[in-house]
């Protein structure tokens, strides 16, 4: 029983991850902005969300200085990309190379080398009166709130885009950026939001990897997940409600591969981290036909 | 004081880097008038349009609706002072279905997606038109003809008080040109003025109140119904120059009778091709095209055109059926080899698949020709001498404006990179020019340059089809012309029973 509930919870929190970053990517997509600099974002929040948490002893205050380190990558991006009209795809690889250079360099300055890893402030669970305490279910419900937020941000998005016009509009910006200009959106204000936004929530995915599930900062924590989400938001064919599946979907398979390796002595480990990109690939033959794209994803506009 | 005018641009210059695109241009049009605006393509039509729709922004220039001095910095200033644009090319989000498609941009209710509400809106603006269209398919399944009626009806649904057609009729056959006219003449009764942009005069003449002419980003004149006349258009539209036309404006070229080849140089034996995504592919299909005939293939975009002229230089997309070449079954040849058997194609697509951007005019005069015996050394090395040869003697039989064949084509016009792609098709002896929408979007000089190679090659014996969506077109050099329409061949006409009325009803499905 006790292995069914960990395993349940230990997925629901690499979800929270995988979930936050694609829906980060999606938001960004749904205006035709491909934010491949998620890795980038998700070390540069890790670091600098956790050593805000450490130095204020807030867990809060570390997701929201999480947040904001998203937002100034997503800022840049936006705007190198609308004001040069740089490629967005060399553009996210140069952040994810400078993310990943500012998250060790941040640490280093300020924690410098030590014996002991300095811990972060523990984030609190929810625990709902009664059904906490029943098992199984109690896996399932007894979380902390970045799991709530991430099933909050979803479910916003998801009524977000089918159920608002500005949601419709945004989603039209990311199939034909004229038709909404034509129309009178906005389309270069709704890129730099989107984008904003959208990396705010893949920052919040940053720091809680330190700060929710290995407690402590350390190089190359992300480990190619902020590159799994893209797979994931093209997986979901860019839709909120199926990102979250998605999102489950791979930490399901990460867990299962760690739990795995701890208990197969023979066969290397190496083996069994490769096992999660393995199946993104095979997932994505699979699912080849059904997947849709937003059509500008990926292309710049100008009027001229 | 009620004024006259709804619309007054005055002194509008704009400069698209180099190229001065308006010069000081003052344009007027009056309250409740269907008003032309004629010109070439790149007199400036749209990029005056476009300013007045905010798409663009002038370097200088002001604008007044209604007497009034406005500011347009972008499509929302411009709708909300009632101004709606129905553009070229269509605006829609093809995801979306028509309603989805007409609410958007609307500024109530931002989260709100009142679709019930809006819809009987929209049937309403529907019904009073007298225009119907499905409003639950997505609208890329739909025919140009009406996405351009789910525009105009988004224009209206956001209070247009004048509305904006940009060459409407591109992708029009004559009875839903005339349908267009109708729906237009009602909206004006209702006291909205419309700016027809054209660069046909016989659109002008039948359905303008009054037209400004517009030549190289100058106005040349406004005139009114009562003053226009063809013969003016054309002088206003072309200046100096002297080129005959005909009721369509388009250059005329005569057709010498000659005799056709006894036995025809090319044979489509009930072909078929298989449909990618929406088109219906080809079912079927067989003509015969002889030596010394333009042979016209009549077929609104998305019928079966682009796989009738793909199938026929790369056979292997054929399903069934068979085609011969001189006789012989060109099967299962690949498309090099289809060339070596003299068989030429020029695409409609001219920049993305008749050319090598970067390349040289040189190299794409010689591609597809680079594995004949004369362009090579040892039968392996490219002869380059040879290759500077044809290129020169392309450019000067064609006029291409360049001053070299070295230059990269992409440098060129559109109008003489047309020309090195027609020049190519003759480098070697051709019996079979397969030409795709030879002159779209060129100007009416070089359109009749191409007409008159057309012809030329016709004269000489050789055996040419033509696949074309302008039916105008093809009633000027085709001695016959079949019309195809989902994949299927409706008919084939003889010059004498050609009929625009008939055969355009047919290209539509009618």
């Amino acid at each position: 029983m006790t292995a069914i509930t960990s395993f349940i919870s230990q997925t629901m929190v690499y979800a929270t991850v995988y979930t936050l970053t694609s829906l980060g990517i999606i938001i960004g997509g749904r205006t035709g902005i491909f934010n491949v600099s998620a890795e980038g974002i998700l070390l540069a929040s890790a670091s600098g969300g956790f050593l805000t948490a450490y130095l204020t002893g807030s867990w809060l205050v570390g997701f929201i200085a999480g947040a904001l380190i998203g937002m100034a990558f997503g800022f840049i991006l936006a705007f190198v990309h609308e004001t040069f009209k740089v490629n967005q795809f060399i553009l996210g690889i140069i952040l994810v190379i400078f993310g990943s250079g500012l998250s060790d360099l941040l640490y280093k300055i300020i924690v410098g080398v030590r014996l002991s890893a300095p811990q972060a402030p523990h984030v609190p669970a929810v625990t709902i009166p009664f059904l906490s305490k029943i098992p199984i279910i109690s896996g399932i419900l007894n979380q902390d709130v970045i799991i709530y937020f991430m099933y909050f941000a979803v479910i916003i998005s998801y009524w977000f885009y089918y159920k608002t016009k500005v949601g419709l509009e945004t989603r039209a910006i990311g199939e034909n950026p004229k038709a909404a200009d034509v129309v009178g959106v906005n389309v270069k204000r709704r890129r730099y939001l989107a984008t904003i936004i959208g990396s705010a929530l893949i920052g919040v995915a940053g720091a809680y990897l330190p700060i929710a599930i290995t407690g402590t900062y350390s190089p190359d924590i992300s480990a190619g997940r902020g590159f799994m989400a893209i797979g994931i938001a093209i997986f979901a064919s860019w839709k909120p409600q199926r990102a979250i599946l998605g999102g489950f979907l791979f930490a399901g398979i990460e867990v299962i591969a760690f739990q795995l390796k701890l208990i197969s002595a023979n066969i290397p480990y190496q083996f069994f981290l490769m096992l999660p990109f393995i199946s993104v690939l095979i997932i994505m033959m699979i699912f080849k036909k059904q997947i849709e794209f937003p059509a500008s994803v990926g292309k710049p506009y100008s009027r001229e | 004081m009620e004024n006259k005018n709804l619309v007054e641009l005055k002194n509008i210059r704009k400069v698209f880097g180099k190229v001065i695109a308006l010069d000081n241009v003052t344009f007027t049009a009056a309250k409740g008038e269907i008003h032309g605006l004629l010109g070439e393509n790149g007199a400036g039509k749209s990029t005056l349009m476009n300013i007045l729709y905010g798409l663009y922004s002038p370097n200088k220039g002001e604008i007044y609706i209604d007497g009034k001095k406005v500011r347009i910095d972008s499509p929302f200033d411009s709708i909300k002072i009632g101004i709606g644009m129905v553009h070229q090319i269509s605006t829609l989000v093809p995801e979306f279905n028509a309603v989805e498609n007409i609410i958007l941009g609307t500024p109530k209710d931002k989260f709100k997606l009142p679709i019930k509400e809006e819809r009987r809106k929209v049937k309403k603006i529907m019904e009073e038109l007298g225009l119907t269209f499905p409003l639950d398919v997505k609208t890329k399944e739909l025919p140009a003809g009406v996405k351009q009626k789910i525009e105009i009806i988004r224009a209206l649904h956001k209070g247009a008080k004048l509305l904006i057609l940009d060459e409407p009729t591109t992708s029009l056959v004559e009875s839903e040109f005339r349908q267009l006219l109708k729906s237009l003449r009602a909206l004006v009764k209702k006291g909205v003025t419309v700016i027809f942009i054209t660069h046909k005069i016989k659109e002008i003449m039948e359905s303008c109140d009054s037209v400004t002419v517009l030549r190289r980003g100058k106005v040349q004149d406004t005139i009114d119904k009562e003053q226009m006349t063809k013969e003016k258009l054309v002088k206003l539209m072309f200046m100096e120059k002297d080129i005959k036309v005909t009721e369509s404006a388009l250059p005329k070229v005569e057709l010498p009778a000659i005799k056709r080849s006894k036995k025809p140089v090319c044979i489509v034996k009930n072909i078929e091709v298989k449909g990618k995504e929406k088109s219906k592919g080809l079912k079927n299909i067989s003509f015969e095209v002889y030596g010394g005939e333009i042979f016209g293939v009549a077929s609104v975009s998305g019928n079966g055109e682009k796989e009738l002229a793909s199938a026929m230089i790369n056979p292997s997309l054929l399903s069934n059926g068979d085609i011969l070449v001189n006789g012989e079954s060109i099967k299962h040849l690949s498309t090099l080899s289809v060339f070596n058997k003299g068989v030429a194609y020029t695409p409609e697509d001219r920049i993305k698949e008749g050319i090598l951007n970067d390349g040289s005019i040189k190299e794409n005069v010689l591609l597809g020709h680079h594995t004949e015996k004369r362009f090579l050394e040892k039968n392996l090395f490219i002869n380059w001498n040879e290759a500077t040869k044809a290129a020169r003697k392309t450019i000067k039989d064609y006029n291409v404006a360049t001053p070299s064949e070295e230059l990269a084509i992409r440098r060129l016009s559109g109008g003489n990179i047309q020309k090195v792609i027609m020049g190519r098709a003759f480098v070697s002896p051709t019996d079979l020019l397969i030409t795709h929408n030879p002159t779209s979007g060129l100007d009416v000089l070089t359109v009749e340059f191409i007409f008159n190679k057309l012809v030329e090659t016709r004269n000489n014996g050789g055996a040419v089809l033509c696949i074309n969506e302008d039916l105008d077109e093809l009633m000027i050099i085709s001695d016959r012309i079949a019309v195809l329409h989902n994949g299927e061949l409706k008919g084939i006409f003889q010059r004498s029973e050609f009929n625009k009325y008939k055969i355009g009803l047919l290209m539509i499905g009618g």
